[in-house]
């Protein structure tokens, strides 16, 4: 078994700009021997040669196995780094890591996806399965929040969505010029007229904290128990494997443990600040 | 049913030893403190040195009892030779072409003896092969490290003021993880050490070291007074928590006040991590030579005292001092047992004699646990 | 056709209302239609209530030489509409419709004189009215949080 310490040698085989500091890599070994496989939700950690490692989900189709997708912010030195990466470079890649979003559990029940800014795109793998195997699922909801609409990831896909008779897109901003004939508020002020039936729902959220905090309180009003809510965490990473500490979140090692998690494992520590 | 062998064959012990192919590392007096290095002859080991801890102090002084063995811990613990502070995890090359090749390490590590292992320090070992070992993964340089160990284990004949090892229940008799475990008695003219083996690989020593030099059966008069001697180091302890209740009351203890308390005293200085021997957070350093064509990884050990330990979006989560003097206690005391099945504090009380402004984990422990059944 | 009172007891605001109290509070409302890039309502104008059923709405308000700023947007199921409370009881904003719309919309005065006369369906009224101001409140910090800006910006 391969040292998960150890990186692998990945080419970067497309680069495509989502919005101006957002981009999605596509990568296949160098060997080529291996097809990436990978469980929704879950991450790798992507090296820059000599520069610096980054915990980054993957947002690609997993019933496709091949290319390893990415959908990447340039918020720091590393991830800048790999925004100026051209076809044919090669860098290192470790994963897939972590605890996948519970579809097969969710299959009989009706979906929510509820995602903020960057967090759209470890959601999107669950989004290509649900909608692949529509049958298996019941109602099917997306939400989405963005920071003004310039920022809106994986337009043409939403759109292509919202056009399915079966399932409900609402993409709103926090912020839009007088263009705008979208929503517009935070996300969670979606959830109230969401057409799922609470009671038989599994919800999804990624985003940041504060507007994570906010949708599984609307969630809660909505009807939904704890065990049906589930949220992507995050924390500094450096492993990935559950040995150098960074990514506690008391017990847990988010990189291990999660990043997924039920709400009502949740509870008792979500509401903590500095922890 | 113990051997016996006489202090001045501590150098046919540490031939046998050198024999069977381990380096051997002791403690040794360097500095103004017991150092674990590598140790030649018995002439290098630290003895006739005895040390006085105190939260915040730490002396070493000559002791005339002359005792090979005469101190507590040290600013060492043996995690430096299984877990070292810096170590290489792989290479990388980058050719003309871009492509890019991983190298692994592949040494294996050289055998070594570790002599002088306390009780409390062979539970901090136990502990870390828990981590190291039997997780998801097994850390290949821990493994290859260990699996290449020989723990000689020298049960405590004294206690420091900063030793609370009985109440943590890991001392100061050894309990296990040791290969050897020897008793150092001095008493009535007499200077011996008693020894058992606790694994194979210690059995084999023995019978070897038995080719060399007398190893008789102890005599029911010298167990009595080897087992007094440890004793005695128990009963002469200052310090204790109760570390079932600490688990269940720092983890209730979140926004106790208690913790703003220390927190206007903790100065971060991340040196209770360094000396602790169970402490495992790492961080990684990337490097690329100038030309650009060899990098490689290297793995340091890191503090959650830092403000980069919990770096995300451009600030730290655990911003303040508090949160970071209250995120390693829980740790340590409770949120260990969740991870690992123990605590993770041996007692060992390097922790109060190393911190600066001394604050002492025991009372600071005893004090919130109070509050919280109140 | 649905009746006003069909209409209230299946909008959110109504939930939980007693059907005497959803009757009483009927009378007050009529009922709206506005086509996409109509104003529902304008700042200055005295101020109701809005209890919107179909469409999309954006809340928003202008300013000379600069394209109106857009402050939020309202779909099904969204109340709007607590400046008739106290004076001078107009509204602050500017509501067009986005998308075709459609709603219920009750007069200030009539409504000042419903929670002066029937305290039970004033408590009712401002209990929720509270409530909508509340979540608003939060839903607009959050927005002022701009959560999604980069660390630097």
């Amino acid at each position: 078994m391969r040292d998960p310490l150890l990186p692998e040698a990945f080419r970067l085989l497309t680069h495509v700009a989502e919005t101006d500091d957002t981009f999605t890599i596509g990568l296949k070994p160098l060997s080529g021997s291996e097809e990436f496989r990978f469980a929704p939700g879950q991450f790798n950690m992507l090296y820059v040669f000599g520069a610096g490692e980054v915990p980054i989900s993957i947002s690609g189709d997993a019933g496709r196995p091949g290319t390893c997708v990415h959908t990447i912010r340039a918020a720091g030195p590393a991830t800048a780094l790999l925004k100026n990466l051209q076809p044919g470079a090669a860098l290192g890649l470790r994963g897939p890591f972590g605890t996948p979003w519970p579809i097969s559990q969710a299959e009989g029940k009706d979906i929510l996806v509820i995602a903020g800014g960057i967090g759209l795109a470890p959601l999107r793998p669950v989004i290509y399965h649900v909608l692949q195997q529509r049958k298996r699922f019941g109602r099917v909801a997306i939400l989405y929040g963005s920071r003004a609409p310039k920022d809106v990831l994986y337009r043409e896909e939403l759109a292509r969505w919202a056009e399915q008779k079966d399932v409900q897109v609402e993409v709103t901003v926090d912020a839009a010029e007088a263009g705008w004939r979208g929503h517009m508020g935070v996300v969670p002020t979606l959830i109230p007229g969401t057409e799922v039936d609470p009671l038989h729902a599994v919800a999804m959220v990624c985003g940041p904290e504060i507007m994570m905090r906010y949708t599984v309180n609307e969630l809660e009003k909505l009807g939904l128990s704890d065990d049906r809510i589930f949220l992507s965490m995050e924390r500094n990473m450096k492993c990935a494997v559950g040995l150098c500490g960074h990514c506690q979140y008391g017990a847990d090692f988010i990189c291990s443990d999660g990043p997924v998690f039920s709400y009502d494992r949740l509870r008792t520590r979500f509401y903590r600040k500095e922890f | 049913m113990r051997l016996r062998f006489e202090a001045q064959a501590m150098n046919s012990l540490l031939d046998t030893l050198k024999a069977e192919g381990y380096g051997v590392i002791g403690p040794r007096a360097r500095d103004g403190a017991i150092v674990y290095e590598p140790v030649e002859r018995a002439d290098d080991l630290a003895r006739g040195w005895r040390d006085e801890q105190q939260p915040g102090r730490y002396r070493l002084s000559p002791d005339e009892r002359q005792v090979y063995f005469g101190f507590a811990s040290s600013p060492h613990s043996w995690k430096a030779w299984l877990f070292p502070a810096r170590e290489r995890l792989f290479s990388a090359t980058r050719n003309d072409a871009g492509d890019i090749a991983f190298i692994p390490e592949q040494d294996t590590a050289p055998q070594r003896a570790f002599i002088g292992v306390r009780a409390c320090d062979a539970s901090a070992i136990a502990s870390q092969d828990r981590i190291f070992l039997e997780g998801p993964i097994a850390d290949r340089s821990y493994s290859s490290r260990r699996k290449n160990s020989l723990i000689v284990a020298v049960e405590c004949t004294s206690s420091a003021a900063c030793c609370f090892c009985v109440s943590m229940r890991t001392g100061p008799n050894v309990r296990g993880g040791h290969d050897l475990a020897l008793t150092e008695v001095s008493r009535n003219g007499r200077h011996y050490f008693l020894v058992h083996a606790g694994s194979n690989a210690g059995r084999r020593i023995l019978e070897r070291l038995g080719a060399r030099i007398d190893l008789p059966n102890a005599t029911p008069e010298e167990e009595q007074d080897a087992a007094a001697l440890v004793e005695e180091a128990g009963k002469t302890q200052q310090r204790a928590i109760d570390p079932a209740a600490a688990r269940v009351q720092l983890a209730a203890a979140f926004d106790d006040p208690a913790w703003d308390e220390i927190a206007a005293r903790c100065v971060n200085c991340a040196n209770c991590t360094l000396v602790c021997p169970t402490c495992f957070c790492s961080t990684m350093e990337d490097t690329a030579d100038l030309r650009g064509n060899h990098a490689e990884r290297w793995r340091r050990w890191d503090s959650c005292f830092t403000l980069d330990h919990s770096y995300l979006h451009g600030g730290s989560v655990r911003h303040s001092a508090k949160s970071r003097y209250r995120q390693w206690l829980t740790h340590k005391l409770s949120t260990w047992w969740d991870q690992f099945g123990t605590s993770g504090c041996v007692g060992c009380g390097r922790c109060i004699t190393w911190c600066p402004v001394a604050i002492d984990l025991t009372q600071e422990t005893n004090r919130i646990v109070r509050h919280e059944i109140h | 056709m649905k009746s006003i009172e069909e209409l209230l007891a299946g909008h959110r605001f109504c939930k939980d209302m007693p059907p005497a109290m959803i009757a009483a509070l009927a009378k007050q409302g009529t009922f709206h239609q506005e086509r996409a890039g109509r104003f529902a309502v304008h700042e200055g104008d005295p101020a109701g209530l809005l209890l919107i059923l179909r469409g999309k709405l954006r809340v928003e308000t202008h300013g000379p030489g600069r394209p109106a700023t857009m402050l939020e947007t309202l779909a099904a199921g969204d109340a709007f509409g607590s400046s008739w409370v106290f004076p001078p009881h107009r509204w602050i904003f500017d509501v067009q419709a986005i998308e075709d719309a459609e709603f219920v919309s009750f007069e200030g005065e009539a409504l000042r004189q419903l929670v002066d006369t029937d305290v039970q369906l004033g408590n009712a009224l401002l209990k929720r009215l509270v409530r909508m101001l509340t979540e608003r409140l939060r839903a607009t910090r959050l927005q002022l949080t701009d959560v999604y800006r980069q660390p630097a910006q």
